[in-house]
């Protein structure tokens, strides 16, 4: 957890240069996140900026007790909540295994000991699995890739979620059970 | 246990949640299931591969915090308020306007943008849609049009500089007019994969092939495996010389899969060349030095992104797997 508190503290009181800041602080985990949840980037740049002009706008509401990243990251899943509901579809991802953001080969940012083979073989499993957790609800797939992509703890996550322990836990049973089928069912689609 | 109460321990196993009993009962049916201890590896192989992808660093793009302070302060600047649609179409207008003032004023060969023309390609995220028929005085009626910056230049047909000095020495920031905001901003990627007789030699013809269309070549790894040979290169190319190219080495065997990707920047290219035209006003009428200065910085940020958007909008990546 970063310490902002005295960030925050300043940026409540109007101080524009300790919001940017903050914004400049959170700007890459925040971006990560949404970039996991949408598998897009482009709308991970979209719902990232949208994070952080909310989080301006009810900046007053947070409780300084609280940590500010772990407020932003639920601003993110509720953004990213509303705006696949409004959109009552949930866009399958384009195949990661095989290009970056940037255009370049995936390989390239693999791990170097590998062999091409091998390399391209782990890549198209990535872009499999990739695929499977975007055709998860936004529930399922926010639980996912806060425990299993960023290493969150169950209490982190019910922050997060909103919810209870129990519920995590449950939830991400369930997340995790549907997953393997889709793996599954994205294997069969591409046979 | 049966299997199916042994799965249900699966996801608590993951998090190294279960009670030493439960682990011990679990470790114990594996021993001797070989459906679910399969099914254990394909559980560990799923779950590992979310945690290696969780590790990869993605970064906000460049520009980004500076983009949203931009936001946050013109929506606390005492002028009108306007709500983002608005403002979003006011940047556009803006944009479209400064274009068609510079254009003429300077007599710059102009990229001519006509409003009809700039509706954002709207992205699969974005809900806002574009207001049609908008007159260009209504969209940007809030915003600062540094007009004047191009009306106190002489005539001259040269290249627009980045900065002008004014008649009080001022250096005046207009060197958004070097980008125009078109429909032709998307990025192309081709995977091919073809089966050859001979890899080396298509390697070889590939390579003479890339040469004659002005493409540069790299090469990502070959491999020998089991008698079969592997080659993998990655061309960039002019992308009017891509789909030749593409044909070409596609022809160099027979082909086992060709998958394109298409990357659409022209909302988001839009959208930051709206921004730098109002930093530009903005840091045009700015009297203080030390604001000046972040106001720059922040015009430089946005410009290096949009040529890069540019250079790379102009090529095309072709990665061409070849087997034997």
């Amino acid at each position: 957890m970063t310490d902002s508190t005295g960030l925050v503290s300043r940026a409540q009181q109007g101080d524009l240069s300790a919001f940017e800041l903050l914004v400049e602080t959170y700007q890459n985990r925040i971006f990560s996140h949404c970039y996991r949840l949408t598998g897009s980037y482009d709308d991970a740049q979209d719902l990232a900026q949208e994070v952080f002009i909310q989080a301006y706008k009810h900046l007053n509401t947070f409780r300084r007790d609280a940590d500010f990243g772990t407020w932003l990251y639920k601003i993110a899943r509720n953004q990213w909540i509303n705006k696949t509901r409004q959109k009552k579809v949930i866009a399958i991802s384009s195949d990661e295994s095989l290009f970056t953001q940037n255009g370049e080969f995936a390989r390239e940012i693999a791990a170097s000991e590998e062999s091409p083979l091998e390399k391209l073989e782990r890549d198209e499993y990535y872009g499999l699995v990739r695929q499977a957790l975007m055709s998860l609800t936004p529930e399922y797939r926010s639980v996912l890739v806060l425990r299993d992509m960023e290493g969150y703890t169950y209490e982190e996550i019910a922050e997060i979620v909103d919810c209870s322990l129990g519920t995590v836990k449950s939830r991400l049973n369930r997340a995790r059970r549907i997953m393997r089928d889709q793996v599954d069912a994205v294997k069969r689609s591409i046979e | 246990m049966n299997c199916l109460e042994i799965q249900e321990m699966f996801s608590a196993q993951l998090d190294n949640e279960l009670s030493r009993e439960d682990a011990g009962t679990l470790h114990k049916h594996l021993e001797i299931c070989r459906g679910c201890s399969e099914e254990w590896q394909e559980w560990q192989r799923i779950f590992g591969a979310l945690h290696s992808m969780g590790e990869r660093d993605i970064t906000a793009p460049s520009g980004f915090s500076s983009s949203i302070m931009a936001q946050i302060r013109r929506e606390n600047s005492p002028s009108p308020r306007i709500n983002r649609k608005r403002l979003k179409q006011a940047a556009i207008g803006t944009a479209a306007a400064l274009l068609l003032v510079s254009g003429s004023m300077l007599l710059k060969p102009a990229p001519v943008v006509n409003i009809a023309d700039m509706q954002p390609s709207i992205q699969s995220s974005n809900d806002i849609q574009p207001e049609a028929n908008l007159p260009i005085a209504d969209q940007g009626s809030s915003q600062t049009l540094p007009i004047q910056v191009a009306s106190s230049q002489p005539d001259d047909s040269s290249p627009v500089e980045k900065s002008l000095p004014t008649e009080q020495g001022k250096v005046l920031s207009t060197g958004s007019a070097e980008f125009t905001s078109s429909n032709d901003h998307i990025v192309l990627s081709t995977f091919l994969k073809i089966q050859v007789d001979d890899a080396k030699a298509a390697e070889k013809r590939a390579l003479i092939l890339a040469q004659s269309q002005g493409a540069s070549v790299q090469s990502l790894g070959q491999q020998s495996e089991g008698g079969n040979i592997y080659l993998v290169d990655k061309f960039v190319v002019n992308s009017t010389q891509a789909p030749g190219l593409r044909d070409s080495l596609a022809g160099l065997g027979s082909t086992i899969s060709s998958q394109e990707q298409k990357e659409d920047l022209n909302y988001r290219y839009s959208e930051l060349l709206g921004l730098l035209i109002s930093l530009e006003g903005q840091r045009n009428i700015e009297q203080n030095n030390e604001k000046i200065g972040s106001l720059d910085q922040q015009i430089e940020q946005i410009k290096k992104q949009l040529r890069s958007w540019d250079k790379r909008s102009g090529e095309q990546t072709i990665v061409l797997w070849i087997q034997q």
